[in-house]
């Protein structure tokens, strides 16, 4: 323990900011020293196992070093695309997912956050379909991402006749 | 919240896994493969001869086409089946069609089936209200109105002296 103010004497003490460190008197106060008492030391004897897992934490939480590292990470941007554009197309599925209204579902700010992504996102969604993921959702994106619509008028409405058609659409366009 | 009147296990119970392959207007004319909608993509099935616009106008045009007409209320009449039709800020939201034993029946969106008490069961929330309810007879098959586009002309079986081909 590290034992605060020790160059403190009763002779040099003028009462100004940390002067109660140096009187004797204080000594007895348990946040005189570093760590106070109220944190339990590493080194002295765990009550119980919550005890022994609360120290560890104290014992290794600052790895600030390891953290500044782990941000000082450069991340290639398409990454980042990619992170982006799936957090927005699960958020919109997921909060959209009660929704008939096509109109609803295109005025979700997650709708405006996938079309920004441009052929990123045309990609993503071609690929989603050809895995068999075929959403509502996605059909309106498609068409607007792609500035056409492959799906033949009797097909529509019919979601995996639609997902079918798009993927056909994008094998050829070299997509997916 | 999405449904402040819905109750679990109380006035709703849900009837069948999430899909996309059809939603609640399809649900409501008891069709369970097509997702029918007044988009103005044009990506959902929807009657050509009728606006594409998600108004109270255009779903109740679609019902009558589908041998629906105007009624009151949501009370049970035997032999007769009844939609009730939901609008949100001015837009179409949902429908519901009860069922022959006076219970409701809606397709939540792109979600599950649900059994529901009435149709005030989902009201108030993100579907809003209910402004609409129609009915037709309940005897016979489900049918749906034309759908774009319109089928394809049977081959021609006559020449044009009007004498049958021959094969």
């Amino acid at each position: 323990m590290l034992k605060l103010a020790t160059l403190e004497t009763e002779s040099t003490d003028t009462g100004g900011f940390g002067s109660e460190y140096s009187s004797a008197a204080n000594e007895q106060d348990p946040d005189f020293y570093w760590p106070p008492s109220s944190i339990p030391n590493a080194f002295s004897a765990a009550a119980n196992e919550q005890d022994l897992v609360f120290r560890w934490s104290f014992s290794t939480f600052p790895y600030f070093a390891e953290l500044d590292a782990l941000n000082a990470t450069p991340i290639e941007p398409h990454v980042l695309t990619q992170v982006k554009l799936r957090r927005a197309l699960d958020r919109w599925v997921e909060q959209t997912q009660y929704e008939s209204s096509l109109g609803v579902i295109k005025s979700h700010p997650s709708y405006a956050e996938v079309i920004d992504l441009g052929r990123t996102a045309l990609v993503e969604l071609l690929e989603r379909l050809s895995a068999g993921d075929a959403r509502v959702q996605w059909f309106p994106a498609l068409k607007a991402l792609a500035h056409t619509d492959p799906v033949p008028p009797h097909l529509r409405g019919k979601i995996r006749d639609m997902a079918t058609a798009w993927v056909d659409w994008g094998r050829q366009q070299g997509l997916v | 919240m999405l449904f402040p009147h819905k109750v679990d296990g109380l006035n709703f119970e849900t009837t069948s896994d999430a899909t996309d392959q059809y939603n609640c207007i399809a649900w409501a004319a008891s069709q369970n493969d097509l997702v029918v909608w007044p988009d103005e993509d044009e990506q959902m099935a929807w009657p050509p001869e009728l606006p594409r616009a998600e108004t109270i106008e255009a779903l109740e045009q679609f019902f009558t086409l589908a041998g629906f007409m105007a009624c009151n209320d949501a009370s049970q009449v035997a032999g007769v089946e009844k939609v009730a039709l939901y609008v949100r800020d001015g837009r179409i939201t949902h429908a519901a069609r009860q069922l022959p034993n006076g219970k409701w029946t809606s397709k939540l969106g792109s979600g599950v089936d649900a059994g529901h008490d009435s149709p005030d069961t989902l009201a108030g929330g993100a579907y809003g209200v209910v402004v609409s309810y129609m009915q037709r007879k309940a005897a016979g098959p489900p049918t749906l109105p034309p759908l774009y586009p319109p089928p394809a002309p049977p081959p021609l079986l006559f020449n044009a002296a009007g004498r049958p081909l021959r094969r």
